[in-house]
């Protein structure tokens, strides 16, 4: 079938095609038929896991003593998730713009080029939390009940409405912020709204128990079907979620009616604010510390740490996306801090690694992949290993200071925990950064977040060497001496990587 | 095989700044480069002087801008050599990147960072003494007239006013040989006048410049000698006044003399 050129399907169709070519990019590098086994293999493992899940699950969202104030909890951080992903996809579009000068320079109408682009955040948030859902309602709907197949249409009921708000709120911000200042502000809101309700109901849960009892029998009563408050907007999603074909339908509707209407009337603003932040060049700031008479200093690795010390200051926006990626690993520390025959240490501990390993990680791929001038480090006279040692140097201190604070809470509790603690996060750090820096992925600094799409090799491992030495970690602690085991397979890990360094990768 | 000085005597343009008896700072020899299946430099023989601005012209994807990046070092040639001031660069880069500067045509600078936090970066990447380095940069941003931005980060910079920060990095550490490519695309004529003066400058006081360039007009007026290169290979090079002897065409521009040679190499293949 051939569409229509210049028409809405023939646009998605088009970004379809190019978000297509972009996924199968990152697996090229892997030859003959392993692309496909690993996809397999995945879709294989995540189906396994997804099984067992689904009978835990069961009564407790299906059942009909399923318990409504946990399933508006999952579809709420659901929807904040996706609104928060759409969120970021509306400011990328606005300011990394790709072919948006093109479309808009052609006749196609604003509104028609604006939808096209919201559909492609639509289908970022199904794809942000599909290989999650997915297998759930697969595996739900073969061991347990047919009714595990509302997820579909609740999932693109709920993208569709996430993508009009994200668009209509990164309006708004533009409007209240300007063009110069809305993209931080779309990034830190978005950042808030995606970590505030999972700390919030991890908040909520560390609440004795019969005030979390309280808690849960109103937000029970307020989406009970005969109940009258605003809350009652939960219901529709919820009964969609376990399987009411009505109330799928009538929540697509809903749906497409605010995706049409966000496409439709705010098309065309979109449109003009996308040709404003395209130029509106950031306005010439002057650097405070630099109104001082500079002191040139001599040396390859102070001035590496001069630049990138600097270069990170003056970005609010990377603190941003750091604040996210520690926003999203607390929640894991609060879950098990809820757990009271554990001591407050072991809790503390692996979150404080894999919080340390993801910060050096980004950073450390901000210095290698990010440097905004590859070409006058590679003409120096310096090396390329002794300028990324530099670099690397330059990573330390900022991830320190990060670690400042839990470290000495931990101290707190335990000092000979707090140490252990400290050398396993310096471990990790330079684990996650020694692989960034063989194994570099080009990148634009701003896309640090996304940074993984590029290699998905490099992202798995990084999170695995995370993963290895949180458990790491907990073994120390409790005075195990099978903590060599993670470490160990961290340490094969790198030297494989280090082997292959240099090699191309997926 | 390329026209040379040999095959086509001057007739009559005023003496290039290099004289023929200026020692050499550049030798390539043989140097071919291949991307895949496709051709981009296939073996080229250079040799520039002390003191002598030298154009390499050519048309898009005829290889100009890789010859310059395998000078400069940044893409390895697949054969040849290529000696810049006796030293082997592909033997031992290092050293023969502390004698130069590379100014691509997209200008290398971080938006975050002031014009003079940029050459006090760039100073300490060539290891230029504090003193030295500052005394540089000052009088560098002086010359360009950056005075007044000295202060402010360089992403509200324009494009020509970017180009002028980077062209003061290129020359913070005073280089021998000076590669550019495309330097004077895409600014105004204010700017490239300082430009060209600076140019002008470094040549009287020794720089070598290798630069690449579609303005013809700029060759024309600038350059000591030019070398048109056009699928991988150098198929003319000289002065101006050589370059219109080669060609045969006495009375035409510089304009003319490209295409003549271009196209008669096409129809010869």
């Amino acid at each position: 079938m051939t569409l229509a050129p210049g028409t809405f399907p023939w646009l998605v169709a088009h970004d379809i095609r190019l978000s297509w070519r972009s996924f199968s990019a990152t697996l090229n590098a892997l030859s003959g038929p392993l692309p496909a086994l690993l996809i397999a293999a995945a879709v294989i493992v995540l189906h396994a896991i997804a099984f067992p899940l689904v009978m835990w699950l069961s009564p407790h969202l299906m059942g009909p003593d399923a318990e409504l104030s946990l399933l508006a909890t999952v579809l709420t951080c659901t929807f904040t998730w996706m609104l928060a992903q759409s969120l970021f996809g509306a400011a990328r579009t606005l300011y990394v713009r790709g072919d948006l000068d093109l479309l808009l320079g052609s006749p196609m109408p604003a509104h028609a080029i604006v939808a096209a682009k919201a559909a492609g955040l639509a289908a970022n948030c199904i794809g942000s939390i599909a290989l999650l859902c997915i297998p759930l309602a697969n595996a739900g709907a073969i061991a347990d009940s047919t009714a595990w197949l509302g997820i579909y249409p609740t999932l693109v009921s709920l993208a569709l409405i996430a993508s009009a708000l994200g668009l209509t709120l990164s309006i708004v911000l533009f409007q209240v912020f300007g063009p110069g200042k809305a993209r931080l502000w779309t990034q830190m809101i978005g950042a808030f709204i995606a970590g505030a309700f999972v700390l919030g109901a991890q908040i909520v849960a560390m609440l004795p128990a019969p005030t979390r009892r309280s808690i849960s029998s109103w937000l029970a009563a307020q989406v009970e079907p005969e109940a009258t408050g605003p809350l009652l907007l939960l219901r529709l999603p919820m009964d969609s979620f376990r399987g009411d074909p009505i109330a799928s339908l009538q929540l697509l509707v809903i749906a497409l009616i605010a995706f049409a209407a966000a496409a439709g009337l705010l098309g065309k603003r979109f449109a003009e604010m996308s040709i404003v932040a395209s130029s509106a060049a950031p306005a010439a700031q002057e650097a405070a510390s630099s109104t001082r008479q500079l002191r040139f200093k001599a040396g390859l690795a102070p001035n590496m740490r001069r630049k990138e010390w600097r270069l990170l200051a003056r970005d609010p926006g990377m603190f941003a996306q750091l604040a996210l990626q520690i926003i999203y690993t607390v929640p894991v520390a609060v879950v098990l801090l809820r757990n009271e025959t554990l001591p407050p240490v072991f809790a503390l501990a692996p979150t404080i690694v894999v919080i340390a390993a993801q910060v050096a990680a980004s950073l450390a791929w901000l210095t290698v992949s990010g440097e905004d001038a590859p070409e006058l480090i590679a003409t120096a006279p310096v090396t390329i290993e002794a300028a990324n040692r530099a670099k690397l140097h330059s990573v330390a201190l900022p991830v320190l200071i990060v670690l400042a604070l839990p470290i000495a809470a931990l101290a707190a509790v335990s000092w000979s925990g707090a140490l252990i603690t400290l050398l396993t996060a310096i471990a990790a750090g330079t684990s996650t950064a020694m692989l960034n820096l063989w194994h570099p992925m080009p990148g634009n600094r701003r896309g640090m977040l996304r940074r993984h799409s590029q290699s998905k090799v490099v992202a798995l491992l990084e999170h695995g060497i995370a993963l290895l030495w949180a458990l790491a970690v907990v073994m120390a602690l409790i005075g195990s001496p099978i903590a060599f085991i993670p470490v160990l397979i961290v340490l094969a890990i790198l030297a494989a990587m280090r082997h292959r360094s240099g090699k191309a990768y997926a | 095989m390329p026209a040379t000085l040999a095959e086509a005597p001057s007739i009559g343009e005023a003496t290039p700044r290099a004289a023929t008896i200026s020692p050499a700072t550049v030798e390539i020899r043989g140097v071919r480069k291949t991307f895949g299946s496709a051709v981009a430099v296939d073996g080229i023989d250079l040799t520039l002087r002390a003191g002598e601005l030298y154009a390499l012209l050519g048309a898009n994807g005829a290889g100009k801008t890789t010859t310059l990046r395998m000078i400069a070092g940044l893409t390895k040639p697949d054969t040849g050599n290529i000696r810049i001031f006796g030293i082997d660069a592909l033997a031992k880069p290092l050293e023969a990147r502390r004698v130069t500067a590379w100014l691509p045509d997209e200008p290398m600078l971080y938006d975050k960072l002031t014009p003079i936090e940029y050459l006090e970066f760039v100073a300490g990447l060539w290891g230029v003494p504090p003193a030295d380095a500052e005394r540089k940069a000052e009088e560098l941003i002086e010359i360009l007239e950056l005075g007044p931005h000295r202060n402010k980060r360089c992403e509200g910079f324009s494009r020509g006013m970017k180009q002028k920060v980077a062209l003061a990095g290129a020359l913070v550490h005073d280089p021998k040989l000076i590669m550019l490519d495309e330097p004077l695309t895409g600014i105004d004529a204010a700017i490239a006048r300082q430009v060209k003066d600076l140019l002008t400058a470094r040549l009287k006081d020794g720089a070598t410049i290798i630069m690449t360039t579609h303005i013809l007009e700029v060759a024309e007026r600038l350059a000591d000698r030019i070398g048109i290169v056009d699928r991988g290979r150098l198929v003319a090079e000289g002065t101006f006044g050589e370059l219109k002897s080669s060609a045969g065409r006495h009375n035409s521009t510089l304009e003319d003399i490209f295409l003549t040679l271009t196209r008669r190499d096409q129809l010869a293949s």
